[in-house]
């Protein structure tokens, strides 16, 4: 058999040939015992071949993906856009938001003793309004009706300007460090908020989201309103609109808080979608000032904001992990929110990548297991490759 | 006895998770394609390594397939098999590197601990210990070029216009570069295949 022949054994093994050429391999084979040995030796060396391990040292296979992902994100840009894009955008975003937050800031904060408080949550607040410039800048363009009288009440502690949910939780992680678990709204309160709620329900809302904030009110404020039912009823005042008769009555920063609740809630809603018009006009007159703005962020506006970050940092995949919480809990039935506690666990791995930190850690692992527990889980297997 | 003609790509299917992690890493997103490399880096790094045959350098190759892979992500068609595609690139790269005149220089090395059996495996049953040194280092001594093509087949069961377009050659070249690579492996087996099949016979009767 010639050299050319035996190559067309070799490409009949791969069946490479064409079906003539195929087929008059094929006969001869069937009456030459030689060829068919020579065949079975050509594929006993692609088995062989193919047996020998290819093994690397132990361990290697462990740290191979984190070696590649440091490369390449040690000289990543921005994919999609041009790297010159995003720093145009953040620069306009400073020049417009900037002075329009100064100023209602001084505003807010004019009269109280520790201004200071709020700059950290308000460079915090212009971070995150990056990815909605827009209505950013609408939202601090439109006066908010409260805050002038509110103003007038003197203040321990200036209030944040509130623009998405969480800011309230984040200022209280910092007012007051605690459990992690504590930062999590309770599902059902939320759900009962996106509802195109009344006023009232509202306010009820209002009071139960201000209570994880108390910590932050001083003690004279604690004083000013003796029990938990005054507090609520204060809430329920300040939340109907006979509220702005309740302007010199010597509010306290619970209240004050609350209406920024209201507020927060009335954001929330509107990241969530559901919420009306009817439903923020039926809420508290404080928050008229936000709830008014025509910024409505669709469920998809906030995916998007969410999917798109690219936290750097420890800290930011910390603030990007309870964002996905937030999401997740905000809506628990929805078919993304599967994905969102996925991505809770995974910012959270992320997280602990970042800082090494065994607090990341722990957070990390009862995520996961929080996850795994689940009975409508649709991703185990993602997450337990992130446990490995 | 000839393989059932499957074509490459339809073998594997990529599942919507792993389409979901290529579409997030599309955008950007380096932890999703860390776990892209995860899910991977066992397979291009055996092919890089059987080309190359130094964990050094197939460390080297593996890492530069993926982050090779990351940039030009925009232009892999999203429902086709990622790994065909990320192991085209590693054996390009391989080949590359078995091909540059600093490796010539260095030369390769003849027996080599990483891919030599360690324990009976599945060659075990076709090979002993001594068999598989053989077997090593015949494929240490080929060409890097039928190396490589034998590997794409053999291991990664590439088609021949599959191998011919991640080397740069013509499909005719594929099959000749082939046959040559079998067939030498094939002479240097021989003695030993013709025991393991007189083994076989002994065992069974």
């Amino acid at each position: 058999m010639s050299g050319h022949e035996q190559e067309r054994l070799s490409a009949f093994l791969d069946d490479e040939l064409a079906p003539a050429e195929r087929a008059a391999v094929e006969q001869h084979l069937a009456a030459c015992a030689e060829c068919q040995a020579r065949l079975g030796e050509l594929a006993a060396a692609d088995r062989a071949a193919a047996s020998l391990p290819a093994e690397p040292p132990a361990g290697y296979f462990e740290s191979f993906p984190g070696r590649v992902r440091a490369r390449l994100e040690a000289r990543r840009t921005p994919r999609g856009l041009p790297a010159w894009t995003w720093a145009a955008a953040a620069v306009l975003l400073l020049a417009v938001v900037t002075p329009l937050t100064l100023s209602r800031r001084a505003e807010l904060a004019a009269p109280r003793a520790q201004p200071t408080a709020a700059a950290p949550v308000l460079d915090r607040a212009m971070s995150r309004e990056q990815p909605a410039p827009a209505a950013a800048a609408q939202e601090a363009a439109a006066p908010p009706a409260a805050a002038a009288p509110l103003a007038a009440v003197p203040e321990p502690k200036a209030a944040p300007v509130r623009a998405y949910g969480e800011r309230a939780e984040k200022k209280t992680e910092a007012a007051a460090p605690r459990p992690p678990a504590a930062a999590e709204p309770a599902p059902a309160t939320r759900q009962d908020g996106f509802a195109a709620a009344p006023g009232e329900a509202d306010a009820r809302e209002a009071a139960a989201t201000a209570r994880p904030l108390e910590p932050q009110a001083s003690a004279p404020a604690r004083d000013a309103v003796g029990s938990e039912e005054e507090a609520v009823r204060v809430l329920d005042e300040a939340a109907a609109p006979e509220a702005r008769t309740a302007e010199g009555r010597g509010q306290s920063k619970r209240a004050r808080d609350a209406l920024a609740s209201t507020a927060q809630a009335k954001d929330d809603a509107a990241a969530g979608g559901e919420a009306g018009l009817g439903s923020a006009r039926a809420g508290a007159p404080a928050a008229a000032g936000v709830a008014a703005s025509p910024r409505m962020l669709t469920v998809e506006d906030e995916w998007q904001r969410l999917d798109s970050a690219r936290p750097s940092t420890a800290v930011e995949w910390r603030e990007l992990r309870e964002e996905w919480r937030h999401f997740a809990a905000r809506r628990p039935d929805a078919p993304r929110a599967d994905e969102a506690r996925v991505r809770v666990v995974e910012a959270g791995r992320e997280a602990w990548r970042a800082s090494g930190e065994a607090t990341d850690e722990a957070v990390f692992r009862r995520d996961a297991a929080a996850y795994l527990a689940r009975e409508d889980a649709a991703q185990p297997e993602r997450v337990r490759r992130l446990l490995r | 006895m000839p393989r059932p003609p499957v074509p490459y790509h339809s073998r594997e299917v990529m599942g919507p998770e792993e389409s979901f992690l290529i579409a997030r890493a599309r955008r950007g997103d380096a932890a999703a394609f860390e776990e892209i490399v995860r899910l991977y880096q066992r397979r291009v790094y055996g092919v890089a390594l059987r080309i190359v045959r130094a964990h050094d350098v197939a460390d080297d190759v593996a890492q530069e397939a993926f982050l090779r892979a990351w940039r030009s992500l925009e232009r892999f068609e999203l429902g086709r098999p990622f790994g065909p595609w990320v192991c085209r690139i590693a054996a390009n790269l391989a080949v590359n590197h078995v091909r540059s005149p600093r490796a010539r220089e260095q030369g390769l090395p003849e027996a080599h601990a990483e891919t030599r059996a360690r324990a009976p495996g599945p060659l075990g049953e076709l090979l002993d210990a001594e068999a598989a040194g053989v077997l090593d280092t015949a494929l240490a001594q080929l060409p890097p070029e039928q190396r490589a093509v034998l590997v794409m087949r053999a291991v990664e069961e590439m088609s021949y216009a599959e191998i011919a377009d991640a080397l740069g050659l013509s499909p005719g070249t594929v099959m000749s570069r082939l046959f040559r690579a079998r067939e030498r492996l094939a002479v240097a087996l021989r003695p030993y295949l013709g025991r393991a099949a007189e083994r076989r016979k002994a065992g069974a009767g």
